[in-house]
């Protein structure tokens, strides 16, 4: 007897999780919840139960708060605290009381104001408040369930790794997942910033939202699906040829994923065993925790304007030891490149006022701030040092354009030195101090600041910003901004050639370290440290690892004798296709 | 009754964090706030209720009128004004 071969379909959405998923299908249907038939208390009594759910609510709202963060992270587990804040909002609570007072029991009450509210934030013409319509009715439903004693048992039928299958999904149903078990997403609904997209990327679940009700209606509980969250489609009953093709992404994907998680714990080699530091860019207290358990060799800039942007005054120099102190302390046994204060026009701290400028990039900003503004130089830089000792430590300075304003900020911290060591004061005294290279006559000077620093650290970000003369935000001009621009190359293999010529070490700290074509590239120039932010140290690390020395060396060779920046990133995407790296 | 007319700059509107900011700080006064999109020409809702603000749907550059009522309804509506003039930063 022939079966009917069931047919293949496939239905579109939109990715929203990269990744492969093949696996039976699980449809989620949320547990229905019926409103009671009974008699209705007085008004005062229905309210009191709401009262009450609502304090239960929330402290199941904390608990899942606290268990998402520890499972998740903590932008997953934000959303329980801005559920927190909506359960407690005064309009909700007077929609309640309005139905309440009607003469309904406070089940059909909640119901029934949850679905006003959830209705008219649908209404609203923001794409946001649709949003926040889920998250109201999540907390309805969570209401109705405390109030009807249900415990939530939807997920529970899940007995096998599957592709979960559902309209939408609640910041609540998410809670209830068991990673191990969802190979993947596929809802009829959902939007892109919603919270089940943000746990599917930070969790690599496969996502596919947007199929529609009609086409998802199509598929029956335990049929065989596969999923792409990158083209954003999701095949049903897939033929053999469909699943082979899947399995063959899918083997890709998982091999590259399982070596370079491998890899950024490890010491950075090239194939010829040559040692490469790949250190992180970090910003705050977060990334430096993040830069730890990305496998950072170090911190190669730690950008100082967060502890000043904010403040009504600028921090003194206890509370900037304090934090210092922590950052170091989380990278102890590795070097902690400072950034002095990099504070500029565009982006004015609170407590000071900038003049108005034509050109905030070409004005008052970096060191010339800090040579404007010694006080606070000082205390900055006596706060380092302090917090340096039993480190290793090393400071730069931003937006240095010549070796006058590179003796001047010396001069300024030879003071601060002094005067630390005249209070007595214990700090590593032979701190070495670099200038960052994101002028292009820095770039073209660098021979000449040898004597100045001990050693030199690219921002290309910046530089290619005043080398090319584009503004990398501004629409208009956006084509033109190119990172693998060969003038900016140029400039960055000028700079490696210096330090390799005086022994100054030299590394990028700019956006370029992380971008998979320009790795070969700089390698090939010489290049021995990168520093990138914390998400990229695992692939930098890992296109690193498949070169020789002499390889990226012939990469970067040619790529210097061409013309275009398109001409050398389809040159570079070439070669890491051709070894599986792109 | 108090009332303040002011434009809302910051370039999220009133959502997101300026919206909970707006709310937390109304929240703390005893008086009676109540505030509605003169751009848009909407109904007042409770200052003190995110979920008011949201359906307000204030975006940068829109009017706001804003209404207190109560012993602290001045100071109330001097913080706000502080609140949103300096771009909602917190203190």
């Amino acid at each position: 007897m022939t079966a009917l071969m069931p047919v293949e379909m496939t239905i579109a959405g939109i990715g929203v999780s990269t990744g492969v998923a093949i696996g039976p299908a699980f449809w989620f249907r949320p547990l229905p919840l019926t409103i009671p038939q009974r008699a209705a208390s007085a008004p005062a009594e229905e309210l009191r139960r709401f009262l009450e759910a609502r304090a239960a609510a929330r402290d199941e709202m904390q608990a899942l708060r606290t268990t998402t963060a520890t499972r998740t992270g903590e932008e997953a587990a934000g959303i329980f605290e801005a559920q927190a804040v909506l359960l407690y909002d005064p309009m909700f609570e007077e929609a309640v009381a309005a139905q309440v007072q009607g003469g309904l029991i406070v089940e059909a009450a909640v119901q029934t104001a949850t679905g006003q509210l959830a209705s008219l934030l649908r209404e609203a013409p923001d794409p946001l408040l649709a949003a926040r319509a889920l998250d109201v009715e999540d907390i309805g439903r969570r209401l109705l369930r405390i109030l009807l004693g249900v415990a939530d048992t939807s997920f529970e039928a899940i007995s096998a790794p599957s592709l979960v299958v559902a309209q939408d999904l609640t910041p609540s149903d998410t809670a209830r997942f068991r990673p191990e078990l969802v190979l993947g997403i596929c809802l009829a609904a959902g939007s892109v910033t919603s919270h089940a997209a943000i746990l599917a990327r930070t969790l690599n679940i496969p996502a596919v939202f947007g199929l529609g009700r009609a086409a998802l209606d199509a598929i029956s509980d335990q049929q065989m699906l596969a999923l792409d969250g990158e083209a954003g489609e999701v095949v049903v009953n897939p033929s053999a040829r469909t699943l082979a093709r899947f399995e063959a992404v899918q083997t890709k994907l998982n091999a590259r994923r399982l070596d370079m998680r491998s890899i950024a714990q490890r010491a950075c080699v090239t194939v010829d065993g040559k040692r490469i530091t790949v250190s992180a860019n970090i910003g705050d207290l977060d990334s430096a925790e993040q830069a730890v358990l990305a496998g950072a060799d170090g911190i190669g800039l730690l950008r100082t304007e967060f502890l000043f942007m904010k403040a009504a005054a600028p921090p003194d120099e206890a509370q900037q030891i304090a934090v210092y102190q922590k950052i170091f302390e989380m990278h102890a046994g590795q070097p902690v490149i400072v950034r002095t204060l990099d504070l500029g026009g565009d982006k004015p701290p609170r407590f000071m006022t900038f003049p108005e400028e034509a050109n905030p990039y070409l004005g008052w900003r970096g060191v010339r701030v800090s040579l404007s503004r010694p006080d606070l130089f000082r205390t900055q830089m006596r706060a380092v040092l302090r917090a340096a000792r039993g480190h290793q430590v090393q400071v730069m300075f931003p937006m240095i354009e010549g070796v006058a304003t590179l003796r001047r900020i010396n001069a300024l911290l030879d003071e601060v030195r002094e005067e630390l060591t005249r209070q007595g004061f214990d700090f590593p005294r032979s701190l070495p101090v670099g200038a960052m290279i994101e002028t292009p006559s820095a770039a073209i000077l660098a021979e000449m600041m040898v004597d100045e620093v001990d050693f030199f650290s690219i921002g290309t970000n910046d530089l290619t910003q005043y080398t090319l003369a584009v503004d990398r935000d501004a629409e208009t001009v956006m084509e033109y901004f190119k990172p693998l621009n060969p003038a900016v190359l140029w400039l960055v293999q000028r700079v490696i050639r210096v330090g390799s010529t005086h022994q100054r070490p030299v590394s990028v700290c700019g956006e370029l370290a992380s971008i998979p074509t320009a790795i070969p590239i700089l390698l090939g120039m010489g290049l021995e440290r990168f520093s990138v932010v914390p998400p990229a140290v695992a692939q930098t690390k890992w296109i690193i690892g498949h070169f020789t020395q002499a390889e990226a060396e012939q990469i970067a060779a040619h790529a210097l004798t061409l013309p275009t920046a398109d001409e050398i990133e389809s040159f570079v995407s070439g070669v890491l296709r051709e070894r599986n790296l792109l | 009754m108090q009332e303040l007319e002011i434009t809302i700059t910051h370039p999220s509107g009133l959502h997101l964090r300026p919206a909970a900011l707006f709310v937390q700080t109304a929240a703390g006064f005893a008086a009676d706030i109540r505030v509605r999109n003169v751009s848009r020409d909407t109904a007042f809702q409770n200052a003190k209720s995110a979920l008011g603000i949201l359906m307000l749907s204030v975006s940068s550059g829109h009017t706001i009128l804003i209404q207190a009522e109560g012993d602290d309804a001045a100071a109330a509506l001097a913080t706000l004004r502080d609140l949103i003039e300096k771009g909602f930063e917190p203190h």
